[in-house]
């Protein structure tokens, strides 16, 4: 693990220090742990006040969960896989895009780069939910609503200037006498694309799939508007567990549970590269 | 493989956004097989021309030749040219063999062949154990042997190379420069090399060109540079330490430089008035009191086969402290003067270089 310190101070500063960092921590899990905790508790303790701590562990609200849903007809697997696909979807359509474009706005031909570049990282600060009602007023007369499509353009639409900026800054720092250099050695265009630029671009690309994966996985808004069962996402559907008659918090917890494993797992296992891929261009 | 001189024809590049041209009206004629070194001080346009000839960098007006091809409008890949870059330009994601194979792959050559090229270009560069590592995990030496390697399996027409030394400390440079030169020599592909250091020009080049400010100054071999300068930019820049030269006017005699007067016939500066007169630190003999022109010792600097005077002319010394020496001797090592010490110097004949200080032309 690594060490923090901070202006290398004293001992005695440093155990205070790290003791701060780890309470930060733990009241920063506590929740996440509760949900868990909460998830697998049997039907009827869940709701005890004070909690209970010894329980025996079921799996009984997944297991439900995953043939059943909240209120709708749809099972909660089902809502998985649309997230899934909407995912997938999006950052595969939000890579595609952007990566000829961060290398058309990285090459030195392309006058006005820098000044397009920066506009559309500025658009990154758009509020989507602005966005919200025109999307559906068009997408109801295309009569898309309900569909993938509908979820996937605008999250692309919205992870690319992110991506774009990720992507171009990792451009700019490969050499330029290695472009030229494969230039000389007989390459086109297209082989230096494919062969020089796209492989040592792959940990970039890693880390904007990542991030844009992260986004579109969570997003709650637009699916919830534009979207009814048929293709409706996993966050929209942990919202149904709260309804009129009370809060069902065994399934509600276990659906939260599903919806954060896989983005948990992931950034453990590459939050080296989301880390660097956050701090792009920062050290340079 | 077809062999090719290279020739600039008038070949100018002006940037964008600048008024005045980098490299200017370029007039080069590189015989087949030959080692011509471009050599100049910062920014007088060496690399500009090299990449105008690699098609890295447009030509905006007249032309470049690779053979009889004109190749002014071709993309670097269609000039059968390869170039070592002052950084290397390895390409990180691939090993050591990968790299020098690149450009035979690209060209759909067979891999075998391919293979057995690599291996022969690794055997001359000593390069064989290394051909799986990628190149961060090369010292600088091996850096620069692989970027000598990718060119050399190319067996390409032209060999550029832009200060490839350049990153080496200092007894690898020279190693490395003899080798190079004897790389070349037995391959005979034509080579442009490009440095900012005239030892290293004169030590490599069959002929050597001279920049200055976008301009080519002289084009000729190592032994005719040091010998008949072209004119004064020249001669200071070829040869260290550099030549003493002194600006002067036209007297009775010679030309009077400060106080002292150097013997010149009146034929040899023509008309003009105010003329420079270089000398070479061993174009200079120590004489009798009677002889050429006296000058102060101000530092004696031993070198062990050789030991040089710096001093003033008699009568200037106080303006040798805020403007430097006005001379550089070279001497006997076992026969050195002391600092303080007045001496009396002739240069020998033949020896002396005139120039018209406001051309820089050449007089003699
Ligand atoms: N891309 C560019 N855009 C504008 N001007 C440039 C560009 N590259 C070089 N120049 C200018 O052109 C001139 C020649 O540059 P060049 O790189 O050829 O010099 P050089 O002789 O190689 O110098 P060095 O020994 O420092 O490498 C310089 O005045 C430089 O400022
Ligand atoms: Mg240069």
């Amino acid at each position: 693990m690594a060490t923090l310190s901070i202006g290398g101070g004293s001992t005695v500063s440093r155990v205070i220090g790290r003791a701060l960092l780890w309470l930060w921590l733990l009241a920063g899990l506590f929740p996440l742990l509760f949900m868990v905790l909460t998830s697998i508790k049997p039907e009827g303790i869940a709701r005890d006040i004070p909690p209970k701590w010894l329980f025996t562990p079921t799996l009984e609200h997944y297991s439900q969960l995953l043939q059943s849903g909240g209120g709708t007809s749809v099972t909660f697997s089902r809502l998985l896989f649309n997230s899934a696909a909407v995912t997938l979807g999006s950052t595969l359509l939000t890579l595609a895009v952007a990566v000829p474009g961060a290398y058309a706005l990285a090459m030195r031909s392309f006058r006005s780069r820098k000044a397009l570049s920066s506009w559309i990282l500025s658009t990154y600060m758009f509020p989507p939910i602005v966005a919200v009602i025109p999307v559906f007023i068009i997408a109801g007369d295309l009569g898309v609503i309900d569909t993938y499509p509908v979820l996937i353009i605008p999250y692309a639409a919205f992870n690319l200037p992110i991506a774009i900026w990720i992507l171009r800054s990792s451009v700019l720092q490969i050499p330029y006498e290695i472009q030229e250099a494969a230039l000389v050695d007989g390459a086109s265009r297209w082989q230096l694309l494919s062969r020089i630029i796209w492989p040592l671009l792959i940990p970039a690309v890693a880390t904007a799939a990542i991030l844009c994966a992260i986004l579109s996985w969570n997003e709650f808004l637009f699916a919830l508007s534009l979207t009814r069962s048929a293709a409706k996402t996993a966050p929209v559907g942990v919202q149904e567990f709260t309804g009129m008659y009370g809060t069902q918090w065994g399934p509600l917890s276990a659906a939260g549970t599903m919806i954060i494993a896989p983005i948990l797992v992931m950034t453990l296992i590459l939050r080296r590269r989301i880390v660097s891929g956050l701090t792009f261009g920062a050290v340079k | 493989m077809t062999m090719a001189g290279v020739r600039f024809d008038r070949a100018s590049r002006i940037y964008p956004k600048s008024d005045r041209p980098a490299v200017d009206q370029l007039d080069l004629d590189i015989g087949d097989g030959e080692f011509l070194v471009l050599v100049g001080p910062s920014g007088c346009g060496k690399s500009t021309s090299l990449r105008m000839l690699a098609g890295l960098e447009e030509v905006d007006d007249g032309a470049v030749f690779i053979g009889d091809r004109d190749v002014t409008a071709l993309p670097p890949k269609d000039r059968d040219i390869a170039m070592v870059f002052q950084n290397y330009a390895l390409y990180p994601h691939m090993s050591v063999g990968e790299n020098m194979g690149f450009a035979l792959k690209i060209a759909g050559m067979d891999k075998r062949e391919i293979r057995e090229r690599v291996r022969d270009a690794a055997t001359i560069l000593d390069l064989e154990p290394y051909l799986d590592r990628k190149p961060k995990q090369l010292s600088g030496g091996q850096r620069q042997r692989v970027a000598m390697g990718r060119a050399i399996v190319r067996k390409p027409q032209v060999f550029l190379m832009d200060e490839p030394l350049s990153n080496l400390d200092a007894k690898l440079r020279v190693s490395t420069r003899t080798q190079i030169a004897s790389l070349q020599k037995r391959l005979g592909v034509t080579t442009v090399y490009v440095t900012h250091d005239q030892v290293e020009a004169m030590t490599m080049g069959d002929r050597v060109a001279v920049l200055k400010d976008g301009v080519l100054q002289q084009c000729d071999t190592p032994r005719v540079l040091y010998d008949r300068p072209g004119n004064a930019f020249v001669a200071g820049f070829i040869g260290s330490p550099a030549m003493n030269l002194a600006e002067g006017r036209v007297a009775d005699g010679g030309i009077q430089i400060g106080p002292a007067t150097i013997p010149v016939a009146r034929q040899d500066v023509g008309d003009s008035v105010e003329v420079t007169v270089g000398f070479r630190p061993e174009s200079l003999e120590l004489g009798g009191p009677d002889d050429g022109f006296a000058a102060v010792v101000a530092v004696v600097e031993e070198l062990g086969s050789d030991a040089y005077v710096y001093a003033s002319f008699a009568g200037r010394e106080s303006a040798a402290i805020t403007q430097g020496h006005d001379l550089v001797v070279r001497v006997d090592p076992r026969q050195t003067p002391r600092p303080g010490d007045t001496v009396h110097l002739r240069v020998r004949a033949g020896e002396l270089h005139l120039f018209d200080t406001a051309t820089g032309a050449r007089l003699n």
